[in-house]
Order: C-alpha cells, then structure tokens, then sequence
C-alpha cells in the first residue's frame, strides 16, 4: 500500500519538487502566501505574524543558514496548523528535547513541519537508504544534500537509516541522558541507563573532547539495562556537539537484541 | 473577429469535453474496465501510462508557480521600506497585546512580552504595519471586535 503523503510533502510535490536542491524555502514560503525578512532577533530564532491569508515571517539573521531554513519551515509549520491563532511560547517551550512533548504541542507540530518540507521522506529515505554504513558521514552527507543541521538531520536519520539506530544526547555533569531518540524498528522496552556508563566511548569523548570516527562494537548492557542485554552488541559512535554536549549513534547490524527486547 | 471565432471553438470543445467527463462519470467501474480492454492490450500498462502523464502535467504546473513566487520573492526584497511607529517600548508592547486581543483573524507565534526586546518588538511591529493592521501611528487598523 502506498504511504499517504504528509501536507508538507503534498505541498512539495504540487510544486514539482523532484530533489533536495528544488526545496527554495523562501520561495515556497511565498507561494503560501508568506513573506519571509532577516534581521537581529534576541530572544527567538523567529517569529511570525499574519492576517487572513499574509504572513510575514523575521527570522533571526545570526544563525547558520541550515538554521535559518529550519526556522521558515518551523514558522511555515504555524502558518499551517494554528492559522489565526495567537499564542505565547516562553523559551522552554522550544527545542525542549528533554522533555517529552504531545504530538498535538504546536511547537512539536511546527518542527515537524519543517523536517517534512526540508527532508521530505520521498526524497530522504532512498537517498538514506544508499548509505550500507550507519555513522555520522552518511548523516553529514545528507545533512549537506538537504542543507539542514547535522542534529536535525540526525534525527530524520535514525527513522530511515540502513540498520536499526537510536540516537542519544548527554551533557556533562548532568545525572542522566538529555533526550533520546530512536528509529522505528528500535523497541520501546529497550531502557537506556540513565547515567553515561564510564566504558562507553561516549564518556571517552565527552572527556577528550575529540570525535570518535567511526562506530565500534560494544556491549550492549553498556548502554542498556535490560536484563541480558550484556548478552549482545551495539554500534556506538558519539561526537561532541557544542556546549559539552555528545550525541551518540547507536546502531544495530542484526536485530537479535531488538527482537529479544521486543517481546 | 477571429478572436470570437476562437472563443466558440473553446466553447464548443468545453461542451465536447463536459459530455465526455459525464459519460465516464455515469460508467460503472466494470463498464470502464470492460471498454479499456477492448482499447487496450495491456490496461496496467495504460492506466500507469496516464498517471506518469498526469503527475508529469502537475509537476510542471507547480515548478511554473514555484518559479513565478521565485521572481516575486526577489523583487519583493530589493524595493523593501522599514517602518515602525516612533512609540515608546511600553506602547510597543501594550500595542502588541491590544492587536493580539482584538483580531481574531490575527497569527502570532511570539515570546512572553518578559522575554521580548526592543528589535523582537520592532519587528513585530514593522510587520504588522506591512500587512496593515496597525498606522505608522501606532493605531490598530484592522480588528473585528
């Protein structure tokens, strides 16, 4: 059965789009009626306000243009679903990955909006299926095809990736893991240890600072605490990501353990 | 006079047209089926054929309009004003509220006023004048209490 297409991709395809270099988001913006400026924002990346059926969309001219881009879809995304609606988000509102959000958060609808129009599936899943290697190169190569961050991307990654994979976010001096992330194939009664287990290369680079380049196998009771989870392996590549934080890949080349753990 | 000429012509096609859309309409599935394979040797083949052509026809129609909002977009950009009313921050942010609480039309995804400085202000307020709902005063224009 065909998968139903999501309202950004439905927008996409009207408009032609047959590769990620198409997705002009500024001009898309504009067929939907919304005018996009950059100037200096302090305390958001950006804002939008509209009347009937015009927007216009400030987006913050100091961020990265992978971020910039983000933040149209994301505004994009509000124009969409809470048309007509004001409402006011306090800063811990946004981005807040730690916190497990409800699908019907409308800043959780607006980002998903983005990630559909910036890596709409159709054009994501062949081109991350290609890579036979689950690590953080195939994620940059596909962050630069989209011209998305690498976080971002990450996380449309693991939805789509080759093998089953997981990605998770530490930041130093903190009692357990940020936020987590994880592909469809991984299951949910796989519980991560809270605390960044001291073997993991993860803790090895949150301390050295220095990227670990490629996936190493490792135990799995490292990273899980399921009962006989040491029985297995895991993929785990982790690079720093700014502010002391590590983002981790964990990735499975069979699915023996996601199996076991599923039942 | 060609031009009425041409205009009967497009009329009389427009009726062709209707009566052709009406008599597939009114076919059953099976009548449809039964008459494409009298057509067609391979109906699959066929009906994958049309839909390319259609897909094929919608995809061009949209990079037409993603163009033309293209040329618009960029045009828009190099004739731009800035304008905000000269109004203190205070009644930057009671003008923000008040636009807020009168337009039930109105879109606004924005911060808590605490965390909004002087240029998120302005910005809003720059856009609000561009789409009309506020003078270079600072009166609200367009409400519908």
């Amino acid at each position: 059965m065909r998968r139903q297409l999501t309202h950004a991709e439905e927008l996409l395809q009207s408009l032609g789009i047959e590769a990620p270099s198409d997705i002009d988001i500024e001009a898309i913006a504009w067929h939907c009626g919304v005018k996009v400026k950059e100037q200096p924002l302090d305390g958001c990346d950006a804002q939008i306000i509209g009347n009937n059926d015009k927007a216009i969309v400030t987006i913050n001219i100091n961020q990265c243009p992978e971020r910039k881009r983000f933040s149209i879809g994301h505004e994009l995304g509000h124009w969409k679903y809470h048309r007509g609606r004001s409402f006011v988000c306090r800063s811990g509102d946004i981005s807040n990955q730690g916190k497990k959000r409800s699908i019907t958060d409308p800043e959780l609808v607006a980002d998903n909006y983005a990630a559909d129009l910036l890596m709409p599936e159709y054009l994501f899943q062949p081109k991350a299926q290609q890579y036979k290697n689950v690590n953080f190169d195939a994620i940059r190569e596909l962050a630069e095809c989209f011209s998305t961050s690498l976080i971002a991307t990450a996380f449309r990654y693991v939805k789509h990736s080759f093998y089953p994979s997981m990605l998770v976010c530490h930041a130093p001096k903190e009692t357990r893991w940020r936020w987590f992330k994880v592909g469809a194939e991984v299951p949910e009664k796989l519980f991560l240890e809270h605390r960044l287990n001291t073997s993991s290369i993860a803790h090895k680079v949150m301390y050295s600072g220095l990227e670990q380049p490629y996936p190493e196998s490792v135990q799995a009771d490292i990273w899980f605490n399921n009962e006989g989870a040491d029985r297995y392996y895991v993929y785990e590549q982790s690079i720093p990501i700014g502010n002391g934080c590590i983002l981790t890949l964990l990735s499975w080349r069979n699915t023996h353990m996601l199996e076991r753990f599923a039942a | 006079m060609i031009k009425e000429k041409k205009s009967t012509a497009a009329i009389q096609a427009d009726r062709i047209t209707d009566f052709l859309v009406d008599d597939i309409l009114n076919a059953s599935d099976e009548e449809i089926m039964a008459e494409a394979q009298e057509d067609y040797a391979d109906v699959k083949a066929e009906v994958e054929h049309i839909h390319a052509l259609i897909q094929n026809a919608v995809s061009n129609h949209g990079k037409t309009q993603l163009k033309e909002a293209k040329r618009q977009c960029l045009a828009d950009k190099e004739k731009r004003v800035q304008n905000v009313p000269v109004i203190s921050l205070e009644e930057k942010r009671a003008l923000l509220r008040r636009l807020s609480e009168s337009n039930t039309n109105l879109t606004l995804a924005a911060r808590e006023e605490s965390e909004m400085s002087a240029r998120d202000l302005d910005a809003y307020i720059q856009n609000a004048c561009e789409l009309g709902l506020i003078d270079k005063e600072g009166n609200i224009l367009c409400d519908d209490n």
